[in-house]
């Protein structure tokens, strides 16, 4: 019964990393298209992408720290 | 030049404060007995591919008193403790009231010390190579064209300058550029160090980025205050034309934002650094596995390129979003 924590971070990690992946995956697909569209914005817009990525990935990571903290309590 | 020089030092120096913290508690573990010691007796589960993964794990990433460099033996960190004699007083006298000094100090025998620790040691010479980086890039300075370290270092100054600095300050952040830069090359720096091999990265302790969000948040203070004086500063957190009715739900968020800002700051940078170390730990804790170390080396190789980029993102975002932020506090809605 004691290792059904580990589950629980496995999952935990599991979902964390699908989280941003679709945030993530949102962000580049969106970046991607307006690179398409305005090619002379390409610098701004990878500015910004680079941005919001970040800010999702501190999220994904909090997340990451909490299951880390549960296997090697 | 000599102002960044001058700042470094400082941010240097209120780091060591900050980064003191982990060292009593890994000086203690270490003084019992090591951690690998103690774990076949605790559980049984510890033994096998799992214990040596999170042996090296742990080995990797946790502060420790203790110094491992090749070709020379083990290096036992407590022992090359700093004395801070102005600091005797203080602590005797507050030794029990005061955890902030006892955290800063450990003494038995009556007196105050700064202790050194792993990332500490990593941490002063990232400040060592900043200074000779630095220095010899002054040689070159006023010239017309810069050469060598100067050239280096002038690519990475004007690209914080013109790409993620002023744009987001405006000209009022110029009087601050010198802070961002040496949070730039100071983060930049640390990072790069534990990529090297028998590395460690000091960013990867909570208490180093703590003591570098400290820093990122007394600047967005001092800007808003300098900008607004201290009245003016505080009337930011009510915006323009917002109804009153809204204030008492509005201020305590927006109160509360001004400290989760560095907060985050705080905790992206340690995280994502230690992240990174743990799944190439992970990966090359596995190596012992024979048909896996086929695999594993190469895709610890491929992670440790990608940490390399994240290195120098982290580096950036750090300076870019408390360049924001302290752009939000200079041009307040």
């Amino acid at each position: 019964m004691e290792n059904i924590g580990l589950i629980g971070a496995g999952i935990g990690a599991g979902l964390v990393a699908l989280g941003a992946g679709l945030g993530i995956g949102r962000i580049g697909g969106s970046a991607m298209e307006g690179i398409a569209r305005q090619p002379e914005a390409t610098a701004k817009i990878q500015t910004a992408m680079i941005i919001s990525a970040a800010l999702i990935e501190g999220v994904a990571l909090f997340g990451t720290v909490v299951c880390l903290l549960a296997v090697l309590k | 030049m000599r102002r960044l020089v001058l700042i470094i030092l400082g941010l240097a120096w209120l780091l060591a404060a900050a980064a003191a913290p982990a060292s009593p508690a890994a000086s203690a573990d270490s003084l019992v007995a090591p951690a690998a010691q103690d774990a076949p007796h605790g559980e049984a589960a510890e033994e096998g591919i799992g214990g040596i993964v999170k042996e090296v794990m742990q080995h990797h990433l946790t502060d420790s008193a203790h110094l491992q460099l090749p070709l020379i033996p083990e290096i036992d960190l407590s022992r090359l403790r700093i004395p801070l004699p102005f600091l005797d007083g203080v602590y005797r006298a507050t030794r029990e009231g005061n955890p902030l000094v006892s955290w800063m100090v450990q003494s038995e025998d009556g007196h105050a010390y700064l202790i050194l620790s792993k990332h500490l040691v990593f941490m002063c010479l990232a400040i060592a190579l900043l200074l000779l980086l630095l220095l010899a890039a002054r040689r070159s300075a006023g010239s017309a064209a810069p050469r060598g370290a100067g050239n280096l270092v002038e690519a990475f100054v004007v690209f914080i300058r013109d790409g993620v600095v002023l744009p987001n300050t405006g000209e009022e952040g110029r009087p601050y550029l010198p802070f961002f830069l040496t949070v730039f090359f100071f983060i930049l720096t640390m990072n790069l160090l534990g990529l090297v091999p028998f590395g460690s990265s000091a960013t990867g302790n909570l208490s180093v980025t703590a003591g570098l969000a400290l820093c990122a948040f007394g600047m967005m203070q001092w800007a808003g205050i300098r900008a607004h004086g201290l009245g003016g500063h505080l009337k930011g957190l009510m915006p323009h034309g917002v109804p009153l009715f809204v204030a008492p739900i509005l201020l305590p968020i927006e109160f509360l934002g001004m400290f989760t800002k560095p907060f985050a700051l705080c905790v992206r940078l340690f995280a994502n650094m230690m992240a990174g170390h743990a799944v190439i730990a992970a990966f090359m804790g596995l190596i012992v596995v024979p048909v896996l170390a086929l695999t594993n080396v190469p895709v610890a190789v491929a992670i440790g390129l990608l940490e390399l980029f994240v290195a120098f993102l982290q580096a950036f975002i750090f300076t870019m979003l408390t360049a924001i932020f302290t752009g939000s506090f200079i041009h307040q809605h």
